[in-house]
């Protein structure tokens, strides 16, 4: 308990010295914007840091060192942030943009960063219903059915290790649209490493539960979608969390190559006109909304897998 | 009535051992069976042909004089790890099979009979856990009534109380003994697989007792039910069974015999 008063002091220790240095040191950049969306920035980051700290100790009875230490290492950087940008020049003033200027860009370009951020989660969580979609319905029937399983089983091992950016630029290419080809992109990052991995859990499901299910002599709709369903959600959601963050990754790349709207293009479109302080935000943006699905599909386990 | 005629059992991929060898036994409906033997013996693997889970690779298995060709109609499982759907509550699980095992059932008879089993089995007031949330002996009750909700002749039992301590193996001893007797309109067939000799005392009409995939001897138990209950008379004969039933083990099986239990609640 002494230990955990003892980090949250030095917590707020460091979030007390970073507004400090925002508020009060004397800026050696012309160029800087006000400090107030940086300082409604910390002030939200801290509010965030509270109600994890509040669910930590009410589900375990201590914080815990996990939230702490992630707002001490926050903190720590902006100020080393603040101090080499805004205070002391010692960054370019370009290439490393000021944490000032940078939450700025949320207020100055929140119209455009919702527009491509409503661009993207379109196309991806399109993507990812048909990707997943097609996986949990061929990997049930293929998984279960030894033949079909005998025969894509040795496909999938090949096609799953191949990520789908390694065949993003031939996509662009071929299909009649950049939107098709990204949704493309997606669908392929998704489809094959669940696929496999549905395959892999069908033959791990426990032998007894089969063998109830056999001896109640279910049908086979009823044992893919009421028995093996089921009992592979679990399994589902948790890799559901590692291949969002890699379809992200693997949307975001698409869009880099062509495309008019999405996160990606914003990045790739801040970057030719060297404006390093949106792509700084827009790189951001992307971490939060990966964090904010993430956190939606750990609400989702929870609620719906308990008795897991 | 069940009939094995020298039923042999290879694993496909070990066609050399038997697992099974030249096992004749009949089964009459109405009995109570137990089949006993040290571990790797042949039990479980004799029950799994019983519930058409898999097929002999020698001999004829046959249920009502008709060969066997798949999970029948006829036949409910108990297993050891209860096997109940993790996903479901109690209640859900019986309701699930009930629905897809009896035909012709509407919904408020599922729900009804769903309920009247959870509390036939001491389980009305769990009757919304997940087995997650429950013991291994509430687990059991639960796995044994969803088993009578398939309502079948026969009941398969492989050690299902073999992962219980000793009071609640013997509560449910018990309430096996109860629910097996119950219906007296039909005569439910029961083959009962333990490795300890004390329940299958308890529990059986009749011991079949195997070793390296043969039966090797059968032992009638001539006690009146229920056995809960008994008169120092019945308490010597069981003994005695015990005793007996023991002694086949050490003598006829060797060192494998002395994997069994000599003890169990009586």
């Amino acid at each position: 308990m002494r230990k955990e008063k003892i980090r949250m002091l030095i917590a707020h220790l460091l979030l007390a010295v970073l507004l400090g240095v925002v508020c009060l040191a004397p800026k050696a950049k012309a160029l800087l914007k006000g400090p107030l969306p940086l300082i409604i920035g910390i002030a939200v980051i801290e509010l965030l840091f509270i109600i994890m700290a509040m669910r930590s100790r009410k589900k375990t009875g201590t914080v815990g060192t996990g939230p702490t230490d992630i707002i001490t290492f926050v903190w720590i950087l902006m100020i080393i942030w603040e101090i080499c940008t805004s205070v002391m020049d010692l960054a370019h003033p370009v290439l490393v943009p000021a944490p000032e200027n940078v939450f700025y860009t949320f207020v100055d370009q929140w119209k455009v960063m919702l527009l491509n951020i409503s661009y993207s989660l379109r196309l991806l969580i399109g993507g990812m219903a048909l990707g997943l979609g097609a996986a949990v319905i061929l990997g049930l029937v293929f998984g279960w059915n030894e033949r079909l399983k005998a025969f894509s089983y040795p496909i999938a091992n090949v096609m799953a290790p191949i990520p789908a950016i390694v065949i993003s630029p031939y996509l662009v290419a071929i299909m009649p649209t950049f939107r098709s080809a990204s949704l493309v992109v997606v669908i392929l990052g998704v489809f094959w490493p669940q696929f496999l991995g549905i395959i892999n859990r069908i033959a791990s499901v426990e032998p007894e539960i089969l063998d109830s299910a056999r001896i109640m002599k279910l049908s086979q709709p009823v044992m893919l979608f009421r028995i093996l369903l089921p009992y592979l959600v679990p399994g589902i959601l948790n890799s559901l969390k590692v291949t969002m963050t890699t379809s992200v990754l693997m949307l975001n790349f698409a869009e880099l190559m062509g495309a008019t709207h999405g996160m990606g293009y914003y990045i790739q479109n801040s970057i030719v006109y060297a404006n390093y302080t949106h792509a700084v935000a827009g790189i951001i943006v992307i971490g939060v909304v990966v964090t904010i699905l993430g956190s939606i599909v750990g609400i989702i386990q929870r609620k719906f897998i308990k008795w897991h | 009535m069940i009939k094995l005629e020298n039923i042999g059992f290879s694993y496909s991929d070990d066609l050399n051992t038997k697992a099974l060898d030249s096992i004749s036994l009949e089964i009459k409906r109405g009995e109570f069976v137990c089949i006993v033997g040290p571990s790797g013996c042949g039990k479980t693997t004799l029950l799994r042909l019983l519930a058409g889970l898999s097929f002999p690779t020698e001999g004829n298995l046959l249920i009502d004089g008709k060969p066997m060709d798949g999970p029948g109609d006829d036949i409910a499982i108990v297993f050891q790890d209860y096997a109940l759907f993790p996903w479901m509550t109690a209640y859900k699980n019986i309701r699930f099979t009930l629905k897809h095992t009896r035909k012709g059932l509407d919904k408020e008879d599922e729900d009804r009979i769903a309920r009247e089993l959870l509390e036939k089995v001491g389980m009305e007031d769990a009757a919304n856990k997940h087995p997650y949330q429950m013991s291994g002996g509430m687990r059991q009750r639960v796995a044994i009534a969803r088993a009578l909700a398939m309502d079948r002749d026969i009941l398969l039992l492989d050690e299902p109380f073999g992962a219980l301590d000793s009071k609640i193996r013997g509560e449910l001893q018990n309430l096996l003994e109860d629910l097996w007797r119950s219906d007296k309109d039909r005569a439910r067939t029961a083959v009962f697989v333990t490795h300890d000799i004390g329940e299958a005392v308890r529990m059986a009409d009749r011991i079949i007792v195997m070793d390296h995939g043969r039966i090797i001897n059968e032992i009638s138990v001539p006690l009146r039910r229920p056995r809960v209950i008994m008169s120092l008379e019945e308490e010597k004969t069981m003994k005695e069974l015990r005793l007996k039933l023991s002694e086949i083990m050490l003598n006829d099986t060797g060192d494998s015999g002395k994997a069994c239990r000599c003890g169990g609640p009586a």
